[in-house]
């Protein structure tokens, strides 16, 4: 602020003629102290109202001069009477109260202020919460997803790789008397010896039952292992027991966990090569 | 008793010290000054003024610890708390009297005309010089404890008349003084 402009708005008579509130009067003393120039009109202008003081100058009566010496001794016993007890207590309330205001006002505002950027920091971290929960369980999804992809593909092409696979001879095995519709196919390496099992159209075993394979090897059957029905909808291939010089393969309905030779009455499907 | 010289800031050790000799020393240099201006806020009411005086020293003498010289002199300190005390007295008459402003303002243009017979006494009020218009304003506000906003009111004009009359008054009186 321009401290000629501060001196011409009159808050320096004011401040003398005594008609300020305490934060102007505090506003014109912080001026004073910070520009030498407001400092010396205000001493200008108090040296005037000084001066017009001894002036208009009236002596009091040479009594009056006892009398108040005599207050002043009753004022110095009442106090050593009740010594510690005196507080000019006027003029600092006064200035106390209004800094207690701006104190009070000032914590409210900023109470306000922090309650406010807290509650949003708090919903804002609610919110990010929910929305990272959300993004770990769709994560999860995704993941198993992936997981279970990967393994169809990792089927997929093992079952590629034996379908392309030169040495593979396929064998298809037809439904039998006991059920005529009944199809499975066999995939078998002849250098590996690996045999693979293909159902296409068994029924469900009875319970108590289970399907074996076997390999008809030089005239006798060969336990090539027993199986589950899967998932007809998909094409999945079951890793059998190897064999050496089939001729064909066969699949009976046997006791669970396989018998040590074919009940031909239970023969479902058979194929030769 | 011979006459002792004290430069301020010994005299205000010394009253911090409820020393009586430099209390003695500041009413015999002061008092003067300090009932002129009460007499002049209580309307020239003589033994009203003599009790507001003694009120005024009281509290000097109590208060002198709270005195601070980087405020200001302790003259016009003292100017203050006595003027403040005889306005303080004015207000309290006022207010069992139910005395308006109005009748101040009155009172105030009698009290021109009776300084005339003042001056013939030789008191000399240097506020009597300025024109009436800036008269009025530091006789309401300096010896009347109005505020500028009340001033304003009661004399139907601009608060910021009041306070460029108030500014130019100030200054004239700088000039009549130096």
């Amino acid at each position: 602020m321009d401290y000629k402009a501060y001196i011409e708005s009159g808050k320096l008579e004011s401040y003398v003629l005594g008609y300020c509130t305490a934060e102007e009067m505090q506003e014109v003393e912080c001026m004073a102290r910070i520009f030498p120039e407001v400092k010396q009109e205000l001493e200008a202008i108090r040296i005037s109202m000084e001066q017009i003081a001894l002036q208009n100058k009236v002596e009091p009566p040479a009594s009056l001069k006892d009398k108040i010496f005599a207050a002043i001794e009753d004022e110095v016993k009442s106090v050593e009477n009740t010594k510690g007890k005196i507080i000019t207590m006027q003029e600092p309330v006064v200035q106390k109260g209004s800094s207690w205001r701006q104190l009070a006002a000032a914590c409210i505002a900023l109470l306000l202020v922090s309650s406010f950027v807290l509650y949003n920091f708090y919903s804002t971290n609610n919110n990010l919460k929910e929305e990272v929960a959300e993004l770990k369980g769709a994560n999860k999804e995704m993941i198993e997803n992936n997981k279970q992809l990967s393994d169809e593909i990792a089927t997929a092409s093992k079952q590629m790789q034996i379908f392309n696979n030169p040495s593979i001879t396929k064998v298809a095995m037809k439904g039998q008397a006991v059920s005529p519709n009944s199809l499975a196919t066999i995939y078998w390496d002849k250098n590996s010896r690996e045999v693979y099992l293909s159902v296409n159209a068994l029924p469900a075993p009875p319970q108590g039952k289970q399907y074996q394979l076997w390999g008809i090897v030089n005239g006798a059957p060969v336990d090539l292992g027993v199986f589950d029905i899967t998932d007809a909808d998909t094409i999945k291939l079951q890793t059998m027991k190897q064999v050496d010089n089939a001729a064909a393969f066969a699949v009976t309905l046997e006791k669970v966990g396989g018998s040590p030779t074919p009940t031909l009455t239970e023969m479902y499907v058979m194929g030769a090569l | 008793m011979p006459p002792k010289k004290y430069t301020e800031e010994e005299l205000v050790s010394l009253l911090k010290l409820q020393d009586k000799t430099a209390f003695s020393y500041l009413y015999d240099n002061y008092s003067g000054a300090l009932f002129g201006i009460v007499l002049k806020v209580l309307h020239q009411e003589e033994e009203l003024s003599q009790d507001v005086l003694q009120e005024a020293f009281v509290k000097i003498w109590r208060k002198i610890d709270s005195y601070d010289n980087s405020k200001g002199t302790l003259f016009t300190w003292m100017l203050n708390i006595t003027r403040n005390t005889a306005i303080d007295k004015l207000r309290s008459i006022k207010r069992t009297s139910i005395q308006s402003l109005d009748d101040n303002v009155g009172f105030v243009e009698k009290q021109y005309n009776h300084t005339m017979k003042e001056d013939r006494i030789g008191v000399k009020d240097v506020v009597n010089k300025l024109k009436p218009e800036y008269k009025t304003i530091i006789d309401l506000s300096y010896y009347g404890g109005y505020t500028q906003e009340e001033i304003a009111e009661q004399l139907n004009m601009p608060l910021g008349t009041v306070k460029t009359r108030a500014r130019a008054a100030l200054i004239e009186l700088r000039k009549f003084i130096t």
